[in-house]
């Protein structure tokens, strides 16, 4: 979604607004402010760097200040400020919340969804551990099955050994057989799912391993695929258009963290508060849920212990 | 001595150590000359960040005042200690002391230590200015920094939705 000039971080002494990714203004303070002895001999440095005023250094600025929050409420009220602070913060956010997920494991996951994408349709969130099952059937086919209708499918695959991890996209699956090597084998199948995924980034180290797809240029949405230690910390690291993906030090294992979701799938429904961290949806959702309609009455039992409360209906 | 030039013209000659504290300079340093300018650097800014960065190299410079020589003592067997910037109780209620300004000059002074890369500085200044966030409500930051509210009713409202759950019990 296309946004307008951001405005300053805030307003400095000098009456000079300090603007956020504004370009020109960027550029008039580079230009009035070229230091001297720039002689443009190519030679030694004579003179420091040009000027900070980019809307890069401001972004980093305000990023840092903005990752010292550490506080949900903090970092959320942060991103009702104004729109520069809005962006910065979904760069950086590393706790992720969507409402309308299907099937979840034994993890809380959080993730969100930003509004203003052009996409249509429901994503889908799974997360499971290898060889899960519910009910005596494997989750791994299950997901396939209904993952392949789905818009894009996030598949989020917990506690991997870092010998062997497996995952789906689509209808095919792919192996992390070792975390030193090239360990991801694309899905083929995946290829097709919303008008062609790209492997973008592979970067595998002992106990971890992620992937990131775009899926469709149409769409931008980013399915990442995470699977990490407590406490592990994996950058992917640079920019994609604005779309990348950390996984940073937190609390949470296992958080997907996709920092810019800016035109990430609108869904209709709108999540409450009380969707913060179940392991599987309310049933009042479920008949709304393509998914979840496909799931017999009784894997309403056993399919979490977590979060889910079924006094809460 | 090296001389510092700010964006203002106001030249400031400044000891090696301290103006060694700025990773930037001492890099430059040690390929050019001993006249640095920092054209983006107001006069009082650059004041400051001198402050700042003179106070940091003498603490860093000299052992630990008796009062917390005493307290790391009693932890270290060393029989010389050097104090970090963090680790002094004396420094760190001189910087606390140091931040106590408007947003604005935080802001012009955070830029500076960006620009001339003094972490410690920039770590300090954005710390205070998170400080003086926490808890509170957008409207209230923004009437404190200063700043316009660009979203439109619609936005701000889809906002407030999406995140409401951040504002539930964690």
């Amino acid at each position: 979604m296309a946004r307008p000039c951001p405005p300053h971080l805030w307003h400095s002494s000098h009456g000079r607004a300090n603007w956020q990714g504004c370009a020109s203004l960027a550029e008039a303070i580079h230009t009035q402010a070229m230091p001297r002895g720039v002689d443009g001999d190519g030679g030694r440095p004579d003179t420091l760097p040009p000027p900070p005023y980019s809307d890069q250094v401001l972004e980093n600025v305000l990023e840092n200040m903005l990752q010292i929050l550490v506080y949900r409420r903090d970092r959320s009220t942060a991103l009702l400020v104004c729109q520069s602070w809005d962006l910065v913060e979904a760069q950086i956010r590393h706790e992720l919340y969507v409402g309308n997920y299907y099937i979840t494991g034994t993890h809380a996951m959080a993730i969100s969804r930003r509004p203003g994408t052009s996409a249509q349709g429901v994503p889908l969130f799974l997360q499971f551990q290898p060889g899960s099952t519910w009910l005596g059937c494997p989750l791994l086919p299950l997901a396939l099955r209904y993952g392949l209708h789905q818009p894009f499918t996030v598949l989020i695959v917990g506690h991997c050994d870092a010998r062997r991890c497996y995952g789906a996209s689509g209808s095919s699956t792919w192996n992390c057989n070792d975390g030193r090597e090239e360990v991801v084998t694309r899905s083929r199948r995946a290829t097709d799912i919303g008008g062609g995924v790209r492997q973008r980034h592979c970067r595998t180290a002992p106990q971890r391993w992620i992937m990131l797809w775009n899926i469709g240029e149409e769409t931008g949405a980013v399915m990442g695929i995470c699977c990490c230690s407590q406490g592990d910390r994996v950058d992917l690291g640079g920019r994609w258009n604005r779309r990348w993906c950390q996984l940073r030090k937190s609390g949470i294992l296992d958080t997907i963290v996709m920092t810019d979701y800016s035109r990430w799938p609108r869904v209709a429904r709108t999540s409450t508060s009380s969707e913060c961290f179940p392991s599987r949806p309310p049933r009042t959702q479920r008949a709304s849920s393509p998914m979840l309609s496909l799931w017999p009455s009784q894997m309403d039992v056993g399919i979490s212990n977590q979060s889910y409360s079924p006094a809460s209906e | 001595m090296i001389k510092l030039v700010s964006g203002d013209g106001a030249e400031f000659e400044v000891e090696e150590e301290v103006a060694f504290q700025s990773k930037i300079i001492k890099d430059i340093v040690a390929d050019a000359d001993d006249v640095i300018p920092l054209p983006t650097v107001s006069s009082k800014v650059l004041i400051q960040v001198i402050e700042y960065c003179r106070k940091h190299a003498a603490v860093n410079s000299f052992p630990l005042s008796p009062s917390s020589s005493a307290a790391a003592a009693a932890s270290s067997s060393s029989s010389i200690s050097y104090s970090k910037p963090v680790s002094d109780p004396a420094l760190r209620a001189w910087d606390n002391e140091f931040v106590k300004l408007n947003n604005s000059s935080l802001f012009d002074i955070v830029i500076a230590a960006n620009y001339l890369d003094i972490e410690e500085l920039v770590d300090l200044v954005l710390e205070t200015v998170a400080d003086r966030i926490k808890g509170k409500q957008a409207q209230e930051i923004r009437r404190q920094f200063n700043i316009e509210n660009d979203f439109t009713p619609e936005e701000e409202e889809a906002l407030r939705r999406e995140n409401s759950w951040a504002f539930q019990n964690n």
